[in-house]
Formats: C-alpha cells, structure tokens, sequence
C-alpha cells in the first residue's frame, strides 16, 4: 500500500515527465476501482472500460489533485460521473430499469462511499484467500456471481430455487466478511 | 435474507422488475436504514468479488497514453 508521501513522489514524477510511473498507481488503485465500478454495473466489460476512462481522466487531469486529498477518493468521484454517464446512454435502450438504477445509487452513494473508503486493494486481495476456504456450494456461488441469468442456471445446476441461491450467496458474503476482518485483523 | 432484498439484488445485477415493484423497493431503501445499508454491504462485496476474480484488463487505450 503506497503512503501519501510515496504517493506525491510518484505524481511528481509523472508530472515531470515520467509517465510511466502512472502505472504505480493504476497497479495500487485498479483493483480497488473496478470493485467500486462494478458494484454499480455488472458486465464486467463495461466495468473494465469504464475504469479505463477513469484512470485517463486522472491521468490527464493530474495537476489538479490537491495534495493531501484521498486519492481513491478522487477515482471514485470520477467514477461516479462515468457510471452515472453510463446509465443515461443506456437509458436510451431501456429506460425504466435504467431509471431505477440510477435512483437506487444517488440514494445509496454517500452509504457506499463510506463503506468503499475504507478499503484498499490489499484488503480485497485476502478475499482470494477467503474465497478458497468456502465450503464447495458457497463457492460454486460466489464464483459464478448473480448477474443477469446466472442465479437461474445455477439454482438448476444445484438442483435448488433461485431464492436459495440468493441466500447461499448472503450467506456466503457473510462468512467473507467475517474472513476478511480476522486475516486483516 | 428478505424477499425485498432478492429482489432489490436481482433488479440491480440486470433482472427486469415491473415498475410497481421497483417503486415498492426504492421506497424502502428511503424509508429503512438498515435494510439500505444491507443493500450497500451486499453490492460492495459483489463488487469487489467480480473484481478479484476477473483477468486483470489490458486497458490498451490507457497504456498507449502511458507510452
């Protein structure tokens, strides 16, 4: 994990010149955004690009970071804008959800800034880790994730309900979370 | 785990809701705390489980910037 003053050194070089040392920060935050993007949204191209576009932003708009502020932060902020971007030019093919969605994350948002502010990249890491001592359903669950149509083909894979594979997956972020805190701790 | 919070999940993972329900949902997140922060909780850990588990992006575009 970078400190601020490691932090103002690699934005130094950057503004210097040293592009490259960009990367520093794309490795430190990356993960760490495209969590908070894909919270949001859930195809994960369109999380990629859109953290893609989040990071050029930074890029460009380097010199204007106020020294001090929370880097992650800032993503966050630019993020928040890309999704919001994001869910009006999808608007246009399906309003109604779309709509929906964009309700639901102005109302949640200072919730999941709170949340989201305190982790880092490293903290999301050990969730490997926590993922490989789930028991074998929970896994299978949490690796194939609940977007669109997956809850359906695998509540048919497991032979069970859709609402059970909602519930094996609450279950499962629970012994997640519990997991995350005691190796963090 | 309540049925709202199926639901709220499926809606927000790209299942359609019919707009009355959808209504129903968003007036409890504004009325209900703990059922909003629940909410937060679960689509954070979504989140970052299909960030951990992806291939890491090429980011081409970015990369190019970069030199």
């Amino acid at each position: 994990m970078l400190d601020p003053q490691e932090l103002n050194s690699i934005i130094d070089e950057v503004l210097q010149g040293e592009k490259d040392a960009f990367r520093r920060i794309i490795r430190e935050f990356g993960l760490l955004l495209r969590s908070y993007i894909a919270a949001h949204v859930h195809h994960l191209d369109v999380v990629d690009d859109l953290a893609q576009e989040v990071f050029l932003a930074a890029f460009r708009n380097l010199r204007d970071f106020r020294r001090g502020d929370d880097f992650g932060a800032l993503l966050r902020g630019i993020a928040r804008n890309k999704v919001y971007e994001h869910f009006r030019a999808s608007a246009r093919r399906h309003k109604a959800m779309v709509r929906f969605h964009e309700r639901v994350a102005q109302l949640m948002e200072t919730k999941l800034e709170e949340s989201m502010g305190r982790d880092h990249s490293d903290s999301i890491e050990t969730l490997l880790h926590c993922i490989g001592s789930l028991p074998d359903r929970m896994r299978r669950v949490v690796r194939a994730g609940l977007d669109g149509d997956k809850p359906v083909d695998l509540a048919g894979e497991l032979k069970t309900t859709v609402g059970a594979v909602y519930r094996l997956h609450y279950r499962a972020n629970q012994i997640l979370r519990e997991c995350m805190q005691k190796v963090l701790a | 785990m309540d049925q709202d919070l199926i639901d709220l999940l499926a809606a927000w993972r790209g299942s359609e809701l019919d707009p009355e329900r959808c209504e129903q949902l968003f007036a409890r997140l504004e009325q209900d705390e703990a059922f909003l922060q629940a909410f937060v909780e679960e689509i954070r850990m979504l989140g970052m489980l299909k960030a951990v588990q992806s291939t890491e992006p090429r980011w081409l575009a970015l990369h190019e910037e970069l030199g």
